[in-house]
């Protein structure tokens, strides 16, 4: 008993720290968080410990440092907001391991140039069902990040 | 477009208050016991939240709650022993909350040192040389390990930008770099250290550097190792820099493994070439055959292209989790905390550590852990569904970058007479660590 106590009683001081994933939750909104993070400087390794990548911003996902140990990754513009981004196709992979492909069109103004584009992407991802591990990962973990690497106006460097 | 909805099916519970319990505890039972064990949950708490002050992480709670809820560990050797885990209590794989509660119990048997897989070998025995010391094996990255201090990375420092448009990386502080170090850190307080014939790497430490290569002199045919490499500035103190594919292609040349039958010298490989290759009939390397029982193997090499290489040099018991999960019905819940397995390798971990060996499941995320834990999902349903026979490591629903890579080392054609020589070998050749594993995952 006294151990359920415990639990229940540090489960309630950590409860503003504690990932979830809100039950009606849908796969645009999972893919929406990830799309923020990859726009948020997830795959830079320059970004490391940016405000944009602040875990208190992303409530919904584990927000890990996924930089290259190889290549370099090269902003190719910049997005206004998120609301330059538009989910266009989502795509079932692997229903028995609940992985998606998402694919999305953002408008965005060239890092060289400054011209303004438009261009199709995708996303792959895969969702965590229980509740000790959304608890811990949020509501999925990425497969495969976009190619293209943009990032939003407010995260600039 | 797709309107699914993800469900965490939480069911309208409504546990009854901290209060409640309270009461209704101390109403049944001893009421001076029930006190203290509250008191002392209350100094815990205290602790953890420095007097109500902060609040613990994730990682300090889940820890605690093991702590109370876990039977009492038997002391003994972890290098020469293991426990048995089962599982006791299920529930569905639906996609429904699902509680697995592992039971760790009884037997306890002795574990042998077995020989290393060559590539492990090779991993293992670069990983020394660049420490100058067996010890760099026996010292993992885990989780809580500290960030490395001491140094700074920039697209451009002192004047000198990283090569191909990379990072490049300066020690501004070798004595908080050190310090900060979980391998460097103990051989600084090793009185032993360096040995007869060794450098102090602690003078000249390793780091990850981005787009340095090593390659082996045309006079000797060693690699020279000892050396900064595009990705280092000048200005810093002395370091030995490399990146993660060159340390995968040093590691496996230094015990003579090629990576086609037709290959003379040394190839060097990048983490595209890799996976190209093992798609090529002369290959030497190949997408790895796992099955349920056996999901990887020490020696087997992760690569994602375009981003990072690892050679796995440890494999615990159910390194993925599909045993546990499998028996449990609960194959989507497999993670990467589930991992049990390290790998040695060169990477921007830490802020910088470059060669170093880590546990697999120090990971929480990321593309690579990410696609591992697909596969043991995959491979799990499996096993529930009785299919335990081997199969192609590419997996539905994973990223075509991934691979799980195998030497085929028993092919002699891949085999090459000539291995060539590391710089520093001679300080690490008696390690029984680079030659044996422990199996202390």
């Amino acid at each position: 008993m006294s151990k359920f106590i415990f639990i229940i009683s540090i489960f309630f001081v950590t409860s503003a720290f504690a990932l979830e994933c809100p039950s009606k939750y849908k796969v645009e909104d999972v893919a929406m968080d990830m799309i923020r993070a990859e726009l948020s400087g997830i795959q830079l390794e320059e970004m490391e410990n940016h405000e944009c990548l602040s875990q208190k911003k992303f409530p919904h996902l584990l927000i890990v440092q996924d930089n290259s140990n190889e290549l370099t990754r090269v902003v190719a513009g910049h997005v206004e907001s998120m609301k330059d981004v538009k989910i266009t196709k989502v795509e079932t992979v692997d229903p028995t391991v609940h992985s998606y492909k998402v694919q999305f069109e953002v408008k965005y103004k060239k890092t060289k140039g400054g011209k303004s584009a438009t261009i199709s992407d995708s996303i792959s991802f895969f969702l965590y069902k229980d509740a000790p591990n959304q608890s811990i990962y949020g509501c999925g973990g990425v497969l495969q990040h976009p190619e293209k690497i943009l990032l939003l106006k407010n995260c600039k460097k | 477009m797709s309107m699914l909805v993800i469900s965490c099916n939480q069911q309208d519970y409504k546990p009854p208050s901290v209060d409640e319990m309270i009461e209704q505890d101390l109403n049944n039972a001893d009421r001076e016991e029930r006190l203290r064990e509250l008191g002392e949950n209350e100094e815990v708490i205290k602790k953890m939240t420095n007097n109500y002050k902060t609040l613990p992480t994730v990682h300090e709670v889940t820890e605690r709650i093991n702590e109370v809820t876990d039977p009492p560990v038997v002391p003994c050797d972890p290098s020469t022993v293991h426990r048995e885990e089962t599982i006791t209590e299920t529930t569905g794989d639906d996609g429904s909350n699902e509680n697995v509660v592992p039971d760790v119990v009884e037997e306890i048997v002795a574990v042998e040192p077995i020989p290393l897989h060559p590539a492990a070998r090779g991993a293992r025995k670069l990983l020394a040389s660049f420490y100058q010391s067996c010890k760099a094996i026996d010292l993992p990255i885990e989780d809580g390990a500290e960030t490395l201090k001491g140094v700074l990375v920039g697209d451009s420092i002192d004047g000198q930008s990283g090569l191909q448009g990379g990072k490049i990386r300066k020690i501004t502080n070798l004595d908080a770099f050190v310090d900060s170090h979980r391998v460097l850190s103990e051989l600084k307080k090793d009185e032993n250290y360096p040995g007869p014939q060794c450098k102090d790497a602690t003078k000249q430490p390793p780091l990850f550097a981005y787009a340095s290569r090593k390659y082996p002199t045309r006079s000797t045919g060693e690699f020279k190792i000892f050396s900064k490499g595009g990705g280092i500035t000048r200005s810093s103190p002395p370091a030995s820099g490399i990146d993660c594919s060159s340390f995968v292609s040093v590691a496996l040349a230094s015990q003579g493994l090629k990576m086609s039958k037709e290959q003379t010298g040394f190839r060097d490989m990048t983490t595209r070439s890799l996976k190209t290759q093992a798609a090529k009939s002369n290959s030497c390397i190949e997408n790895a055959k796992v099955s349920p029982n056996e999901p990887l193997k020490a020696g087997d090499i992760i690569n994602v292209a375009t981003t990072h290489t690892v050679i796995i040099d440890s494999v615990g018991k159910d390194p993925l989790g599909v045993e546990k999960y499998a028996a449990a019905g609960n194959c989507n819940a497999i993670s990467p905390k589930d991992f049990n397995f390290t790998y040695v390798h060169s990477g921007a971990i830490r802020n910088s550590y470059g060669p170093s060996r880590v546990k697999a499941n120090y990971h929480r995320s990321g593309v690579m852990w990410n696609n591992l834990a697909v596969m043991a999902k995959r491979l799990c349903h499996e096993k529930v569904s009785g299919n335990n026979g081997r199969r192609d490591s590419r997996l539905s629903g994973m990223n075509e970058n991934f691979g799980l890579l195998r030497h085929k080392s028993e092919d002699p054609e891949c085999i090459s007479d000539k291995k060539y020589k590391i710089e520093g070998q001679q300080c690490i050749d008696g390690c029984e660590n680079t030659d044996k594993d422990f199996q202390n995952v």
